[in-house]
């Protein structure tokens, strides 16, 4: 959105919107989407997607995670190339993975299977999506609304932030040849490190303490997505074992109060400011 | 725009850069705005049209989706109503077509006929009364029932239920009880409740009724259900050659002319036996010896049905069959068994009304006498009308017709009610269900009242003094986030069921009275006014409470406002702790009651409740678009 020269009031605009829906509505107007026939808002758009459409999608990921790994790798700051790499790997077998089963059949011999390729690269999921009652796909369904919801605003605050970052940075950047990889990873990032160890962390949390309420409307608890937060919710609200809940809440507690701590001594680093006193 | 650098923008690698920004922005902002899209067009949806996803419903620019939508409401979405009303109907409320032409001289005859004749309230129902395949929708005659009712009792509920018997829990609640009195299960016994609806239904138009068509039952519902809607099946099993269904004739006396097949034989007398309604029904004179041998069989003694019956026969002969019209009572229900067939314990004999003394009255029936009286002839009539009739048994209730011209007449209002009726069942649903309106606007405000007052009061306290332990408090104060929320919740619970805080206001409010966040922020931002305002507002003699008005928070408006707003959005999205606290419907806020409203509604409710619950947040979006995007906080490193 910051690079963009035409545009920017109407993104800003739409990106914001799915804020307007708040918590448990925006879980119930998923769990619409969700319906798991073929005809579920969800399902029929999924089903419309060919083969070639996951592999064109994991091929486009691997890409621009290598060229970030390459940048890296010609700074010498091989670690993260290295696993900058990983995720590209990774997440290249991932989305290439829902396309498998259309063009390698099971049981099928490799040599049919490749002999076949070219016309099962049209080929569209044979069946619908039991979202949230299959194991598989219950817990992604139950993290995507949120997503959907925490994205348009988390761009407006990064949006802000980019905003707040000095032009001197970049020409300076610039002047020692710096491309557009190389600006994002050694300009952007470290300014914006603060805020995105914040925004991490919170989310992190956030997801351990938080999650029980949309999970309860979304699946309540079935399908493999009884998170510790709704196993204590249902102990303590449900079965009345204040006692052991608490317990296990405390425990919740301490395991992630490493976390905490080093969101605490962030926050005592740094000073918020709003956007508006920046521009 | 500096990450891209100012020189060479035009080369193509850069242009290319800036589509692909482009795409994926668009790409995200489909993703942002699809799933609106959807439920707007889904606030529309009634059953016919809850699987399909079109980002425009279809029936606001196709005459056909918007027929079929027309016809399930005016059947309340009820298929086997449909079946048996129309002659040629479809297999479901998504395959109707509209007739080619919706006129039809027989519908004034027909008006003629119903004001002359006037058929009891037992022949008809209302259409357009109750939706039970779209859950929750509120069609447009349930809404007048509703009004009725309420204007009737001045809104008193407890009075609609003590009048009329019924049992109702909320305004939302009440609901039409299914009328299908062509079949024997249905009582025509007048309860308060169904006299009050009976006098309500003969206020209605004519096309908001749908009289029962015997005939239709009988050969679309009846023999249909039996033996498919498959022609030669029928033919097969009755040894028959009719080309197609509107050949099978309806007889409305026993079939016993040699031209029937024992089988059609055998389908009137079961469906006259067992599955018509006996309104429907009459018997001639040949039942009575019958009926006679029947009682004395089961009575012995005349004394003994006298005395049961409350009669005082002196003679069985001077019985008499039961005058038509008996709905309930022992008489009717030896009456009923009679014509079912009752088997004597003792002897073993079957008693049973004689085929040839039953005979079916049917509205077709009624028309077509009144029309033979009117027009003597056949011909004459076709020749009044224009049409073709061959045989009088052609000629059935245009039912159709009207409801074809009601459509034609009435496109643009019948598509304002598919889009707004969800709406007004949501609405009618929040707004005379319990208080959860008024609930939530109430927590709403205290619950930013409160956040605008203890946590600037906390953080002025910080800021201004500077206590040696500032931020040791501070620290403290933060540490309360680091809790998980179980930890917090059970001992709140806890505590508010003790001082017995549970269901009220307090419950709702006092938990998140203070935010160490937001104490936190502003702290931060009051540490950053210049201290000279202060030094100054004191030298002119202001009072502690003045300066922390009028400088204070009079310069912090913009973080003011992004906790206020927070608060709001916390306060009015809460529903886990809401529904914990308080447990009472009385108390509960919006959130609980769309979380109900959810588990027994369809799609088109749910989406529609989804809207409506986005109202309040958008419109706040809408006007404090700028206090939002410009309070937005970033941290920066000091």
């Amino acid at each position: 959105m910051q690079e963009v020269p035409r545009g920017k009031l109407l993104f800003r605009l739409i990106y914001y919107l799915p804020a307007v829906v708040t918590g448990i509505v925006t879980i119930l107007l998923w769990k619409q989407f969700y319906e798991p026939s073929e005809r579920g808002a969800l399902n029929a758009l999924l089903l419309r997607i060919p083969a070639i459409g996951y592999i064109v999608l994991a091929t486009l990921l691997f890409g621009i995670a290598m060229a970030f790994a390459r940048r890296l790798w010609s700074n010498d700051i091989k670690g993260v190339a290295i696993t900058c790499a990983l995720v590209g790997v990774i997440l290249f077998f991932t989305v290439a993975n829902i396309a498998r089963p259309l063009l390698f059949i099971a049981g099928e011999p490799l040599i049919e299977s490749l002999r076949h390729l070219l016309p099962r690269l049209l080929a569209t999921q044979p069946e619908p999506y039991r979202w949230l009652s299959d194991p598989q796909t219950a817990m992604l369904a139950c993290v995507i609304p949120m997503i959907w919801a925490g994205m348009g605003p988390g761009c407006l605050i990064y949006l802000a932030a980019l905003k707040g970052i000095a032009d001197e940075y970049y020409e300076a950047a610039e002047i020692d040849g710096a491309g557009f990889i190389d600006k994002i990873l050694f300009v952007i990032f470290p300014i914006l490190k603060p805020l995105i160890i914040i925004n991490f962390v919170g989310a992190f949390i956030g997801s351990w303490y938080g999650a029980e309420g949309n999970i309860l409307v979304m699946t309540g608890g079935a399908a493999n997505t009884e998170v510790a937060g709704l196993h204590i919710w249902f102990k303590a609200f449900t079965f009345l074992q204040f006692g052991p809940a608490t317990a296990m809440a405390w425990m919740l507690g301490f395991l992630l109060i490493g976390f905490t701590v080093h969101q605490l001594r962030i926050l005592a680093r740094v000073e918020f400011r709003t956007a508006g006193e920046e521009r | 725009m500096p990450i891209l650098s100012a020189i060479g923008r035009r080369h193509w690698r850069t242009r290319a850069l800036i589509g692909i920004i482009y795409a994926t922005l668009l790409a995200g902002a489909i993703t942002m705005v699809y799933p609106f899209l959807l439920l707007l067009s889904g606030s529309a949806k009634s059953a016919v049209d809850a699987p399909y996803n079109h980002l425009i419903p279809r029936f606001l620019y196709d005459e056909t989706a918007l027929y079929q939508k027309m016809i399930e409401m005016v059947f309340n979405e009820n298929l086997a109503l449909l079946y048996s009303t129309y002659s040629d109907a479809p297999a479901s409320f998504g395959q109707a077509l509209h007739p080619a032409s919706g006129q039809n001289g027989l519908i004034s005859e027909w008006t003629d006929f119903l004001e002359k004749e006037a058929p009891g309230p037992f022949t008809y129902t209302l259409a357009s009364a109750r939706a039970p395949a779209s859950r929750g929708a509120q069609p447009i005659m349930l809404r007048a029932w509703k009004r009725h009712l309420a204007e009737k009792f001045t809104n008193d509920l407890a009075a609609v239920n003590r009048e009329l018997e019924t049992t109702d829990t909320s305004w939302y609640s009440i609901a039409l009880p299914p009328e299908d009195y062509l079949v024997r299960r249905s009582s025509l016994t007048e309860t308060p409740f169904l006299r009050e609806w009976n006098a309500f239904k003969a206020k209605q138009p004519l096309d908001q009724r749908i009289y029962f068509s015997v005939e239709g039952f009988y050969r679309n519902v009846f023999l249909k259900g039996r033996y498919t809607r498959d022609i030669a099946t029928y033919n097969k099993s009755h040894h028959t050659d009719y080309a197609s269904w509107d050949d099978v004739r309806f007889s409305p006396t026993y079939p016993s002319e040699a031209h029937w097949t024992d089988a059609e034989r055998e389908d009137w007398e079961s469906f006259a036996r067992v599955i018509l309604n006996h309104q429907w029904l009459r018997a001639t004179g040949d039942a009575l010896s019958d009926y006679i041998n029947y009682l004395e069989a089961k009575y012995s003694l005349l004394g003994t049905l006298n005395r049961v019956y409350k009669t005082n026969y002196t003679w069985w002969s001077e019985i008499e069959l039961p005058r038509p019209g008996l709905t309930e009572g022992l008489i009717f229900s030896d009456w009923d068994a009679f014509v079912q067939g009752w088997r004597d314990p003792a002897t073993g004999t079957l008693h049973q009304a004689p085929p040839e003394g039953l005979y079916i009255v049917s509205l077709e029936q009624q028309f077509r006498d009144f029309l033979t009286a009117r027009f003597d002839s056949l011909a004459k009539l076709n020749q009044r009308y224009g049409t073709s009739f061959a045989r009088w048994s052609d000629v059935t209730l245009p039912q159709q017709e009207i409801h074809y011209q009601r459509f034609l007449a009435q496109q643009s209002a019948l598509r304002k009610e598919f889009i707004t009726r969800n709406f007004v069942a949501v609405w009618d649903y929040l707004g005379r269900h319990g208080r959860g309106l008024l609930n939530t606007a109430i927590y709403c405000f205290l619950a930013v009242l409160a956040a605008l007052i203890v946590n600037p009061l906390a953080a002025y306290a910080l800021s201004r003094y500077r206590p040696p332990f500032s931020y040791k408090v501070l620290l403290f104060l933060m540490l309360t986030m680091a809790f998980p929320p179980m930890v917090t919740q059970i001992p709140i619970f806890l505590l508010l069921r003790k001082l017995e805080m549970l269901n009220t206001f307090w419950a709702l409010v006092l938990p998140g009275l203070a935010s160490g966040y937001a104490i936190f922020l502003l702290k931060g931002f009051f540490d950053s006014l210049p201290r000279e305002l202060y030094e100054s507002a004191e030298m002119d003699g202001a009072g502690e409470f003045r300066i922390f008005w009028t400088i204070t928070m009079s310069l912090s408006q913009p973080i003011l406002a992004v906790i206020a707003l927070n608060a709001f959005t916390l306060a009015y999205g809460n529903f886990m702790f809401a529904l914990l606290i308080c447990q009472d419907s009385r108390m509960w806020t919006l959130m609980p009651w769309l979380y109900q409203l959810q588990q027994y509604s369809g799609p088109g409710i749910m989406y529609a409740s989804i809207l409506i619950a986005a109202v309040p947040t958008l419109v706040i979006f809408a006007f404090c678009q700028n206090i939002i995007i410009r309070g937005i906080v970033v941290p920066v490193e000091k």
